[in-house]
C-alpha cells in the first residue's frame, strides 16, 4: 500500500517513515498506559475498586473516544483521499 | 495427576496446531518453493521466542524486577519500559534491512540477527541466577540484544521470502500469507507455554524457553543453507568488498559487527528514559511529515504529491490505532493480572495466556477477512485502504467498549468477569 502511493524516488525512505509511525505508536502506547496507573496516588496503594476505575476511565477516553473520534474524522476526509489517491486502491 | 487448567489450555494450543500446520503445508506443498516451508519453521520460532517473552516482559518487570519500588511504580514503570522496548524494536528493522542490502545479505543478516537475539534471550535468563537477580543492567542488556538482533532477522527474513517469487508471480501473496501463519502459530504457542512456564515454574526458565525457541529457529535456517536449499539467493552483494579494509582499518563487515553493539548502550539508555524515547520519535515524526508535506507541494507532479499527503494522513491514523492495540502486552495484561476474574473451575488462568487470544483469532479470522476482501475485489466493491483503516479503528474502538461495559456494569468487587477480556480481543484479531 504504502509502496504503491510513494513516489518512485524516495520509496525507501517513506517505507522507513512507515516503520517509524508504528515505533512512534508503541512508544505512545507506553505514555497512554502510565495512564492506567493512579497519577494522584500519594504512594498509597489502589484499593480493587479504584484500580478497576482507573483503568476503564483511561480506556473510556482514549480507547472509546479517541478512537472512535479518529475514526470519525478519518471517514470524513476519505473522499477527498480517495481523490488524492489518484486512481490507486 | 492433578487437574491443571494452564497446562490443559496449553496442551488445546499445542494439539491446535500440530493439526493446522501439517494442513496448510501438504495443501502447499507441490504449489510453493521449498524455502518458503524453512522459512516458515525459521520464521515460527524466531516468533516463538518474540511473543513468548513479551508475554511475560510486562508481568515480570512489574510483579518480580521492579517490586521493592512499590506496587504503582512497578507497573507504571513496565509500561514505560515496554513501550520503550517495542517502540525500538520497530525502528531498527530500517537498519537491519539497510545492512543486509549493502554490506551481508540476506542469509547473514538473519543469522546475526538471530544469534543476537538468542543471547538477548539468554541473557534475561541469566539474571536469574540469584546473584545477579538485582542487576537490572543485566536485564537491559538483555532485552537490547534482542532489539537489535531482531534488527537484522525480521525485516529481512520477510524480504528473504520474496526473493524465491518473481515480481508478477501470482502465488506471491499466497506465500505470504502462509509465512505469516507461521508468525502466528509461533506467537499463538509461545503466549501459552511461556506465559505457563513463567508464572507457574520460574520466570527465566520462561525467558530461557524463548531462547531455545529462537535456537531451533536457527537451527532451522542453518541446515537450510547446509542443505543448499535457497540455491544462490541472499548471499552477499559483494563478499569480497566486505571484508577489505575499508573505515579505519576496519572491513565493512566487522563495522557492522561493532557497529551493532556500540548500538546496544544506546539502546539501554532510551530504554530507561522512555519519555525521552517519546519526544524524540515525536519530533522526528513531525520532521517528516513536515517533508512529506513540502515534498508534496513542491512536487512536479502533482498526482505524485497528492498520494504522498495521503501517506502522510495515513501515518498519523496508523499511529493511533497501534498505540491503543499494543495496550494487550502492557495496561491490559495488568488489568487482566489485577481485575479480572481469571477463574475457571476453581483455577486461575495465568494472566500473560490471555495475549494468545490475539493470535488464535488471527488465525481464525485472517482468512475468512481475505476470502472477504477477494469477493469484494471481483464484485469492485473492495473498501479503499482508508476506509480499511476507518474500518480498523472502529473495531479497535468496539474492543474498548466492551471493557469499560463490563467494568462499569458487570465488575463484582473490582473484578470484571474475563469473557469481556476475551471478547475486547476479538474485534482486535481482524
Amino acid at each position: 500500500m504504502v509502496t504503491k502511493l510513494s513516489p518512485g524516488k524516495i520509496v525507501g525512505f517513506v517505507m522507513g517513515a512507515w516503520f517509524l509511525s508504528i515505533s512512534l505508536a508503541n512508544s505512545m502506547a507506553g505514555q497512554i498506559g502510565k495512564l492506567t496507573e493512579s497519577s494522584s496516588s500519594g504512594g498509597g496503594e489502589l484499593s480493587m475498586m479504584e484500580s478497576l476505575n482507573q483503568y476503564s476511565s483511561t480506556y473510556l477516553t482514549w480507547g472509546v473516544m479517541v478512537v472512535f473520534g479518529a475514526a470519525f474524522l478519518l471517514l470524513l476526509m476519505v473522499p477527498t483521499l480517495r481523490k488524492w489517491m489518484n486512481g490507486i486502491h | 495427576m492433578q487437574f491443571e487448567l494452564a497446562l490443559t489450555l496449553l496442551i488445546i494450543g499445542l494439539a491446535f496446531v500440530l493439526i493446522w500446520v501439517p494442513i496448510i503445508i501438504r495443501t502447499n506443498r507441490d504449489i510453493h518453493p521449498r524455502a518458503l516451508f524453512t522459512l516458515f519453521f525459521a520464521e515460527m520460532w524466531e516468533r516463538f521466542s518474540y511473543y513468548g517473552m513479551r508475554a511475560i516482559l510486562t508481568l515480570y518487570m512489574a510483579k518480580v524486577l521492579f517490586i521493592d519500588m512499590g506496587d504503582d511504580i512497578a507497573r507504571t514503570k513496565a509500561i514505560g519500559i515496554y513501550g520503550a522496548y517495542t517502540a525500538m524494536v520497530y525502528l531498527f528493522p530500517v537498519l537491519g534491512g539497510l545492512v543486509a542490502d549493502k554490506v551481508f545479505g540476506f542469509r547473514k543478516a538473519i543469522l546475526w540477527g538471530g544469534a543476537l537475539m538468542a543471547l538477548g534471550h539468554f541473557t534475561l535468563a541469566l539474571a536469574g541466577i540469584p546473584a545477579l537477580e538485582e542487576i537490572v543492567l543485566i536485564f537491559y542488556l538483555g532485552l537490547s540484544l534482542i532489539i537489535v538482533g531482531n534488527g537484522y532477522f525480521k525485516p529481512n527474513i520477510s524480504s528473504f521470502l520474496g526473493e524465491f517469487y518473481a515480481k508478477d508471480d501470482s502465488r506471491k501473496d499466497a506465500a505470504f500469507s502462509i509465512f505469516y501463519m507461521g508468525v502466528n502459530v509461533g506467537s499463538l504457542l509461545a503466549t501459552l507455554t511461556c506465559g505457563y512456564v513463567a508464572e507457574r515454574i520460574n520466570w527465566h526458565l520462561g525467558f530461557g524457553l524463548a531462547g531455545i525457541g529462537m535456537i531451533f529457529g536457527l537451527i532451522v535456517f542453518w541446515s537450510a543453507i547446509k542443505d543448499n536449499r535457497f540455491e544462490d539467493k541472499g548471499l552477499a552483494p559483494d563478499p569480497e568488498a566486505a571484508c577489505k579494509p575499508w573505515f579505519a582499518g576496519l572491513s565493512q563487515n566487522n563495522v557492522v559487527y561493532l557497529g551493532s553493539l556500540l548500538f546496544l548502550p544506546i539502546v539501554i539508555f532510551f530504554l530507561d528514559l522512555d519519555t525521552v524515547l517519546s519526544s524524540v520519535l515525536s519530533v522526528a515524526s513531525l520532521a517528516i511529515l513536515g517533508y512529506f508535506v513540502y515534498y508534496a507541494f513542491t512536487a512536479k507532479d502533482k498526482a505524485e504529491g497528492q498520494r504522498l499527503l495521503v501517506v502522510a494522513v495515513l501515518f498519523f491514523f496508523h499511529a493511533v490505532f497501534w498505540a491503543l492495540f499494543e495496550q494487550a502486552g502492557s495496561s491490559l495484561t495488568l488489568f487482566a493480572e489485577r481485575n479480572v476474574d481469571r477463574m475457571v473451575m476453581g483455577q486461575e488462568i495465568p494472566a500473560s495466556q490471555f495475549q494468545s487470544l490475539n493470535p488464535l483469532f488471527v488465525i481464525i479470522f485472517a482468512p475468512v477477512l481475505s476470502w472477504l476482501w477477494l469477493r469484494l475485489n471481483k464484485a469492485k466493491r473492495e473498501p479503499s485502504t482508508p476506509m480499511k483503516f476507518v474500518l480498523g479503528l472502529s473495531q479497535l474502538a468496539l474492543g474498548f467498549v466492551v471493557i469499560v461495559l463490563g467494568a462499569k456494569f458487570f465488575a463484582n468487587d473490582g473484578l470484571v468477569p474475563m469473557f469481556f477480556l476475551a471478547i475486547c480481543y476479538i474485534p482486535q484479531g481482524s
